[in-house]
């Protein structure tokens, strides 16, 4: 009687249908290649900025980054380093993108890296006047920078 | 006589290590995917250099934008200078100009910006556009930007 329940059915294996799930991942793979990004420059989009649309189709390169948003707070690398005056020269951010030309200098130096110390990317809200564009510009024309590469969003 | 065959079962192809790396490869294009298509648009501080003996020269292009909300003035030539006006809106004839300046001028790559201060961002990226690019062939018309921010006189 003992030995009846010891014995044991024969194990069947169970066949999964796995290709619904390789449809899936092949979309996706698709879908994720396609919306690849190359670029060496990762943005994070600040608030109140619309990025302006253009035909450019030039790949973005890895510089520090100046936003400008619609409230005229000025961000450097992501970080708020304060308000554009009404007028005249904004000290701070010259200052800032100084110490950041230092440091990637440095950084070519050593080897670590090999960055175009002259490039700063700049990120304007489309709204924006063409005067708060001319003004940071010649901030950073103060700092050392020379290259200037406006950052917009492509048109489909 | 019969003639007993064995049958034979169809082989199970191993997929596991395929959706491994297909799942790694998939987790490393979620962690980079930028789901915004992001370009630029580049632009350098004016360079000076000695002008050479230019009186027997061709008159160079100069070529100049002024640009405000209204209009874009196209400027072109030194000693002869010419201007042509067209309304903001009239963007397909100002690249048809363009692109004809371009086949007088093959050699040139320089445009100078003047722009107004009141002129929006997204309208200055507008006309940047119209001057980088041919529409039908591609080729490149004038890359070199150069901002001239004496302002424009209205």
């Amino acid at each position: 009687m003992k030995k009846r329940f010891q014995r044991r059915r024969e194990k069947q294996e169970v066949d999964v249908d796995i290709t619904s799930l390789l449809d899936i991942l092949t979309i996706l793979l698709v879908f994720l290649l396609k919306s690849y990004n190359a670029s060496d420059l990762k943005l994070d989009l600040t608030k109140g900025i619309e990025m302006a649309d253009s035909d450019s189709k030039v790949m973005t390169r890895f510089a520090p980054v100046v936003q400008v948003n619609r409230e005229s707070k000025v961000f450097l690398n992501n970080k708020e380093i304060g308000r554009l005056p009404a007028s005249g020269e904004m000290i701070i951010l010259t200052n800032k993108l100084k110490e950041e030309r230092a440091k990637t200098e440095e950084n070519n130096k050593m080897k670590k890296q090999q960055y175009n110390a002259e490039l700063v990317n700049l990120v304007f809200d489309k709204e924006m006047d063409y005067q708060i564009v001319q003004r940071v510009m010649h901030d950073s024309a103060l700092a050392g920078y020379s290259q200037f590469k406006f950052i917009v969003k492509g048109n489909y | 006589m019969k003639v007993g065959r064995k049958l034979k079962k169809p082989e199970k192809l191993n997929l596991v290590p395929i959706l491994d790396s297909v799942f790694i490869f998939i987790f490393f294009l979620l962690m980079s995917a930028q789901f915004v298509d992001v370009y630029e648009i580049g632009s350098s501080l004016p360079m000076t250099k000695e002008a050479k003996d230019q009186k027997e020269e061709k008159d160079p292009l100069n070529l100049t934008l002024e640009i405000t909300k209204e209009q874009v003035v196209v400027k072109t030539g030194l000693r002869s200078p010419r201007s042509r006006s067209f309304a903001s809106t009239q963007t397909k004839e100002m690249k048809e100009y363009l692109e004809e300046l371009k086949r007088q001028n093959p050699k040139e790559n320089t445009i100078i910006l003047k722009t107004d201060p009141k002129v929006p961002f997204q309208n200055l990226v507008a006309v940047i556009d119209n001057t980088q690019k041919s529409k039908e062939s591609k080729e490149k018309l004038f890359e070199q930007i150069v901002f001239d921010n004496s302002g424009v006189k209205k």
